[in-house]
């Protein structure tokens, strides 16, 4: 009887965990969902707009992880979104129009975000997608943007798959993995004067478009031979001594890092372990503060790439900056702002200014065609974007920093370059 | 380069190793392989990084506190998620302890959060031989891990203790039948075993960092340590995982770093090809 009675016990105590956190998730999902408003279907027979377009409404859709490991991304990129878009709704919206942000949650699973995305073009009718998040989905989903031909501004994810081969629709903003390799490569010959170049690369699609393109580079230069080995490591692997020694082998002294923050953090410890200590040269995608945390001072010294405009350090005080600052602090007060709000801002951003550009002219026609005037435009926290009716590729251009570690309160990256573009 | 490449693949070997040990255990008992192991030792890692960064506790509360949540854990699972099928088929079992994993893991990235954290190492620093570094962690990992299967070996084989295991293995009804608490032999496997994946997960944690996933792709490699050795004894898994750790390294620098975890499973599917009981293992006689 008492085992029974502990066991119904257990079972229901954990029911009510499991009700529990579906109810949570679930929540999150409502809250977003807007009403249908059968009212502004009628506006919108008075003029030619797309779906998703009322004469006081603009409807834009985005979908990202915010539950999963990757919701440390997905979260504060999407509250970075709805600070911008506050922001302007304040000030009355953009011609008129205010924008309401829907957001799904596709928990970094590409099978969901193919689903989310289509439930955002066909059931709520959004105007655009806007500030997208994860390679995976992304390009799961990309078939099917491209057949639709909704716009499609701002993918959080470093695949060239979205300016190569050419979209119309797609206006791609963060430098993806090869720009990146371009970048690192005319980096390590004409600042860093390095020897011996040898590159440690994460086996997967980052990793491989990045070594590509630093060849590429390197043979554009014509300094080729610069480039002693090229290491691969897996994301499963426990033990990095294997590419540290053959850099340490080929005696490399600019090692430059293609991964992701917990290998790469274990091949700096590793480095550290044996005595070698070559200039570490790393992918944006560890620019944040998770790789001081994971190797602590083997980490000193690092470089580190950069493509959104810095928001600390010297530029703190500068207009567009310190907009950004006051605005999410005032939305989301409890929050440090962080590269992923950065992202989202831009993200939002990109696409506020393009609807500016298109006026009145919301058809997804008027509205592509408005992106493909952007020219060097430098007003937000991207670098000189610049999308013409044949090329949409990315921001080219990229900044270095140097990683300063004291001790394990006090570390931070100093920015030590301009903007450089590769050649 | 290859004598640095051997040194570091013992290192890493005796995490495997450390971790396998467990396994075998709860596996010598009671025939189930446990695939939640490797996720009870990841959240029992979490409590000692919580008490450590949250509660101010130093290492050495901080472990023993790990410890104990650790042989809480072993024994509630056991109690209430074993223990009532306990006579359903093996497959029944390994299926409970498959959707265990999805379950600690799930609560974990719910109480603890996704994000990665470094985790202390008991000792910090690095000892040389000749040229090649080891870090004294990792140093330790491997004395450990020898004292531990030495331990469990003596146990098994002396005590009154591991008598009770060894006869609840062969044969649990004539077990019980004999004035042995089969029960309690069960639970107690179950709770040395989960301390056991404590201590693993903290040795590791320094070398891996901490994360929600983090046991994922060693508990792979101690299956792997475990299978190759032999699952039926306490040397196996120790030699399996060193010998893994070795051939990883060898396998990344000679032949190609892309199919370094390849190479692994390889392994595996031939040493059964061969000799199924492992390096070391004996043949065991099928219960009836």
């Amino acid at each position: 009887m008492g085992k029974k009675f502990i066991k119904k016990l257990f079972v229901i105590a954990f029911a009510l965990i499991f009700t529990l956190g579906i109810i949570l998730t679930g929540c999150g999902n409502k809250n977003n969902e807007q009403p249908s408003t059968p009212a502004s279907q009628k506006e919108q027979t008075k003029k030619e707009l797309a779906q998703g377009v009322t004469d006081t409404t603009v409807k834009v859709g985005t979908t990202l992880a915010l539950t999963g490991p990757v919701a440390v991304i997905g979260t504060p990129m999407l509250h970075g979104m709805q600070a911008y878009f506050n922001y302007i709704n304040d000030q009355g919206g953009v011609n008129g129009r205010k924008i309401e942000l829907i957001y799904k949650d596709d928990q970094f699973n590409p099978a969901v975000t193919v689903q989310k995305t289509q439930e955002l073009v066909e059931q709520d009718k959004v105007f655009a997608l806007v500030g997208t998040l994860g390679t995976p989905g992304l390009l799961a989903s990309m078939d099917y943007i491209v057949q639709k031909g909704i716009p499609d501004v701002y993918q959080g994810s470093g695949s060239s798959k979205f300016a190569i081969p050419f979209k119309k629709n797609y206006f791609p903003v963060q430098p993806n993995y090869t720009t990146e390799g371009h970048v690192l490569a005319q980096y390590a010959v004409d600042n860093l004067n390095a020897k011996n170049i040898v590159i440690i690369y994460q086996n997967d699609e980052q990793g491989t478009e990045g070594l590509n393109a630093i060849k590429e580079q390197l043979e554009k230069l014509g300094k080729s031979d610069l480039l002693k080995a090229a290491v691969p490591f897996n994301t499963t692997d426990v033990d990095f001594s294997t590419p540290v020694l053959k850099a340490k082998e080929a005696n490399g002294d600019v090692v430059i890092l293609l991964g992701t923050a917990k290998p790469l953090a274990g091949i700096a410890v590793k480095a550290k372990e044996i005595g070698y200590k070559p200039q570490f040269l790393a992918s944006y995608v560890v620019s944040d503060l998770t790789m001081f945390k994971l190797a602590k001072d083997a980490w000193n010294g690092a470089i580190v790439a950069g493509w959104a405009y810095p928001i600390y350090g010297k530029t703190e005080n500068e207009p567009k900056v310190k907009l950004f600052l006051d605005t999410i602090k005032k939305y989301f007060p409890n929050e440090t702002p962080s590269g992923y709000h950065v992202a989202g801002w831009i993200a939002a951003q990109t696409f506020v200014e393009g609807l500016k550009r298109a006026g009145d002219n919301l058809t997804w026609d008027g509205f592509i065609k408005a992106m493909e005037t952007f020219k060097d435009w430098n007003d937000g926290l991207a670098y000189k974007l610049t999308y013409t009716e044949t090329d949409h590729s990315p921001q080219r251009a990229m900044y270095f920093m140097k990683a300063i570690y004291k001790n394990e309160n006090e570390y931070t990256y100093e920015i030590i370059t301009d903007y450089i573009e590769p050649k | 380069m290859l004598l640095q490449q051997l040194i570091s693949g013992f290192a890493t070997g005796g995490l495997y190793a450390l971790a396998a040990l467990g396994l075998v255990l709860i596996y010598k008992t009671s025939d189930v392989v446990n695939f939640a192991q490797g996720e009870m030792a990841m959240f029992s890692t979490f409590i000692a990084y919580t008490a450590m960064t949250s509660y101010g506790m130093s290492y050495w509360e901080a472990f023993i506190l790990a410890l104990l949540f650790a042989s809480a854990l072993g024994f509630i699972v056991e109690r209430f998620f074993i223990r009532p099928i306990q006579n359903a088929p093996v497959l029944s079992l390994l299926i409970v302890t498959l959707g265990l994993m999805m379950i600690v893991n799930g609560i974990a990235g719910w109480v603890f959060g996704f994000e990665t954290h470094s985790f202390p190492a008991i000792v910090g620093g690095e000892l040389k031989i000749f040229d090649a570094v080891i870090s004294k962690s990792n140093l330790l990992t491997l004395v450990i891990t020898v004292f531990i299967m030495g331990i469990l070996f003596y146990m098994l084989k002396y005590t009154l203790a591991g008598i009770a295991i060894r006869a609840t293995s062969e044969n649990p009804t004539i077990a019980r039948l004999m004035g042995i608490a089969v029960n309690h032999v069960y639970s107690i496997t179950w709770v040395v075993s989960s301390i056991l994946g404590a201590i693993a997960g903290m040795f590791i944690a320094p070398t891996t960092f901490l994360d929600v996933n983090m046991m994922s792709s060693v508990l792979l490699k101690a299956f792997t340590a475990a299978v190759l050795g032999g699952f039926t004894t306490f040397v196996g898994p120790v030699v399996g995982g060193l010998i893994l750790g070795v051939l990883e390294n060898i396998a990344s620098g000679y032949i190609s770093a892309q199919l370094s975890s390849t190479f692994a499973f390889a392994l595996i599917v031939i040493m059964l090809w061969i000799k199924p009981t492992g390096l070391v293992g004996q043949k065991v006689g099928k219960k009836v």
